[in-house]
């Protein structure tokens, strides 16, 4: 009742910008709705962590899992509505987008909420498909003019790639099938399926886990299926990157990790798909690792970024075990941090006008608040401690070095790599005052905004999680959470 | 199986593989056509077959959108923009028509191999070849046009996937999925259009900027 509320609520929140006058007057009622979001979300989340069962109603089910995604969600769409204030205000007064489109912008993120939330509580796994599904179409909306190159890309391989998770869910539903649940929905239903999981086929399980790790991967970023993400990243608004990273990577992640649960099950243990997990958690951190190294541009070296984080939460649960209650930490790390970094990346934009390393110098004089935020962003998200991430990178790296030491030396260096990259790359572009002669000087100085908030925000939630992790509380309710899909 | 269901299919994997190597955008567009009557005839006869009404209501969708509205709107935008006749891809017809030959019999080996018990495994290997044919089709085409062919036949190929699998799957999710289809293809036919007004082609050749 509550979760189909929920869920309702969001997308109903797409009328919200049209009964303001005003693009501005739309905002605040976004905003108000976007609260009612959060504290709906925030109720539900919390309510099923603190009581440790899983809630259940009709085709939704909201397990730990789906619990710290709708928390995450339910934050995250609030702070992204919150820093969508600046870029709103920017856009409109440069005048690069019209009334309509400010309000089309406002609309667009609580139907992407609304099935991003539906996809992380689905019990269904057809109802899951439609929502990712359902992203994809979202996603391909924000395509601006001039960005036809990436909402192509985006729209041919992600469709291609839900299609093959299409193919994934049908064999698991016929394999629920041969196992004798016959009646219809009730097939496709994972907590029916987990139950089951036992007798289904294991042939049948693999070939499902092979269609959806590479449908929903194509979703989730993993190389090599990740080549729309950059562009995708890159030229959305700054506060949709923010989600993009921080939102839709999970739950497409999470949706993975549910078909590795039934086949584990159903195989007898987790090593045929830990393996092939962690094989694409390698490719994924190493060529991103790569790639970061020679970016010339600051949102897409954050979009790389979340390649790499996301194949580092990939071969963590590959190698499973306490590593996977590390790769869930990550996760939750990753999304907070990195939209942090969107969000403060967007306030750079507004200001520069340009998202390129050679034109972007000098933000510590010229934005010193965002330079501040984005600088404290970046060493949580290269997990210096206490960043949550530093302790998931330390148990996964341990964990990892004595089950498969090869893939864990790969990690290693990528890691180093990735900071080596990020330093090298942002450092000069927040403190270095090179600037080619004869350019116009970019005046200084700027006032608290509504984005700053959102930041510290991030940071605040951030850092209490990173001191949460290490309770023995904290650790227990991860690990505990873990367990369900791993 | 009755014989009318494994001559559609067999159907669907002539006409798909006629498709591949089709290089003028007016027999493209018509073999695709062709392509998705077919596919919507095996809905059609599966659902009296089986008596699931719910088939009729993706037939119906299929006719609509894969015979209809997708091939019209294609074939409206390309005579406004005098766009040219012939489409490019990177291997030549006769290549293309050989891959898919290959693609075909890669396809039923698979078929052969999988452990779809309760199927058929002439239609599991049909819908393998369409899934692979439409996979050639995006790697070898270079226009918008071949592209979107490709993976309308990719997508027809996981149907008859589902449909050899499962005889249908749970009118919920069929009505979602044909929702989504039809959400992507007008999107598609929308980059199209926009493509089409912003480089006077649809040649992707003009999008490869966002590379590294």
């Amino acid at each position: 009742m509550f979760i189909s509320l929920l869920i309702l609520v969001s997308l109903i929140g797409c009328f919200a910008p049209f009964v303001a006058r005003n693009p501005q007057t739309a905002w605040y009622v976004s905003l108000g709705w976007s609260t009612m979001v959060f504290a709906l979300g925030t109720y539900l989340g919390a309510s099923v962590l603190v009581s440790g069962t899983a809630m259940s109603a009709g085709l939704w089910r909201i397990d730990g899992v789906a619990a710290v995604l709708v928390l995450l969600i339910s934050f995250m769409q609030w702070t992204a509505i919150l820093s969508s204030r600046s870029y709103l205000d920017h856009e409109l007064r440069a005048g690069i987008i019209d009334e309509a489109q400010a309000r089309r912008y406002l609309a667009c993120i609580p139907l992407f909420v609304g099935v991003m939330l539906s996809a992380s509580v689905a019990d269904n796994l057809g109802v899951q498909w439609i929502a990712l599904e359902a992203t994809t179409l979202l996603v391909a909306l924000y395509a601006r003019p001039g960005s036809l190159e990436a909402a192509w890309k985006y729209l041919i391989l992600c469709s291609t790639g839900i299609a093959l998770g299409l193919g994934g869910v049908m064999v698991a539903f016929y394999a629920g099938e041969m196992a004798g649940i016959t009646e219809g929905l009730a097939a496709m239903s994972w907590a029916a399926l987990v139950r089951s999981a036992p007798v289904l086929s294991a042939p049948l399980m693999k070939i499902a886990f092979v269609l959806v790790l590479v449908g929903y991967g194509t979703k989730a970023g993993l190389v090599p299926m990740h080549t729309w993400l950059p562009d995708a990243h890159s030229s959305a608004p700054s506060p949709v990157s923010g989600l993009l990273s921080g939102v839709l990577l999970p739950v497409a992640l999470v949706a993975i990790l549910r078909f590795k649960a039934l086949a584990d099950v159903s195989l007898g243990d987790g090593a045929w798909s830990g393996a092939i997990l962690i094989v694409f958690g390698m490719l994924s951190v190493a060529l991103a690792a790569a790639f970061v190294l020679v970016q010339t541009d600051y949102k897409r070296l954050l979009a790389y970024s979340s390649i790499e984080h996301m194949g580092i939460v990939a071969l963590s649960f590959g190698i499973g075990g306490i590593a996977a209650a590390a790769g869930l930490v990550h996760m939750v790390g990753h999304a907070l941090a990195k939209s942090a970094l969107f969000f403060g990346a967007g306030d750079i934009v507004v200001r520069f006008h340009s998202t390129k390393f050679d034109r972007v110098a000098d933000v510590a004089r010229v934005l010193p608040k965002t330079a501040v935020l984005f600088s404290a962003g970046l060493l949580l998200l290269l997990a210096v401690p206490p960043s949550p991430l530093f302790l998931s990178e330390l148990i996964i790296v341990s964990r990892g070095l004595s089950a498969h030491p090869y893939a864990t030396g790969v990690l290693l260096v990528s890691l180093t790599l990735v900071a080596t990259g990020f330093v090298r790359l942002l450092m000069p572009m927040l403190y270095g005052t090179l600037r080619a002669s004869g350019e116009q000087e970019t005046p200084a100085g700027e006032v608290h905004t509504l984005s700053h908030a959102g930041i510290m925000l991030h940071l605040i939630v951030l850092l209490a999680l990173g001191v949460f992790v290490w309770s023995e509380a904290g650790s227990a309710l991860f690990i505990s959470i873990a367990s369900q899909v791993s | 199986m009755p014989d009318i269901i494994l001559f559609l299919a067999a159907a669907m994997v002539a006409s798909a593989f006629v498709l591949a190597s089709r290089m003028r955008l007016i027999t493209f567009v018509a073999t695709f056509r062709t392509l998705s009557v077919f596919l919507a005839l095996y809905a059609i006869s599966l659902a009296f077959l089986v008596g699931d009404t719910a088939l009729f209501v993706s037939a119906f969708l299929i006719i609509a959108l894969k015979v209809l509205l997708v091939p019209a709107i294609l074939l409206r935008t390309a005579k406004r923009a005098n766009v040219s006749e012939r489409l490019s891809s990177y291997v030549r017809a006769s290549s293309a028509g050989f891959l898919a030959a290959l693609s075909i019999i890669v396809a039923y080996a698979a078929a052969y191999v999988l452990p779809f018990r309760g199927a058929t495994y002439a239609i599991v290997g049909a819908s393998v070849s369409l899934v692979l044919i439409g996979f050639l089709l995006l790697i070898t085409r270079k226009d918008l046009v071949g592209q979107g062919g490709g993976f309308l036949t990719l997508e027809s190929g996981i149907f008859t996937f589902g449909l050899a699998l499962t005889h249908g799957m749970p009118l919920l999710v069929e009505i979602g999925i044909v929702f989504d289809v039809l959400v992507g293809s007008i999107l598609m036919l929308a980059l199209l259009t926009r493509a089409q007004h912003e480089h006077a082609s649809v040649d992707t050749d003009h999008l490869r900027h966002l590379t590294g």
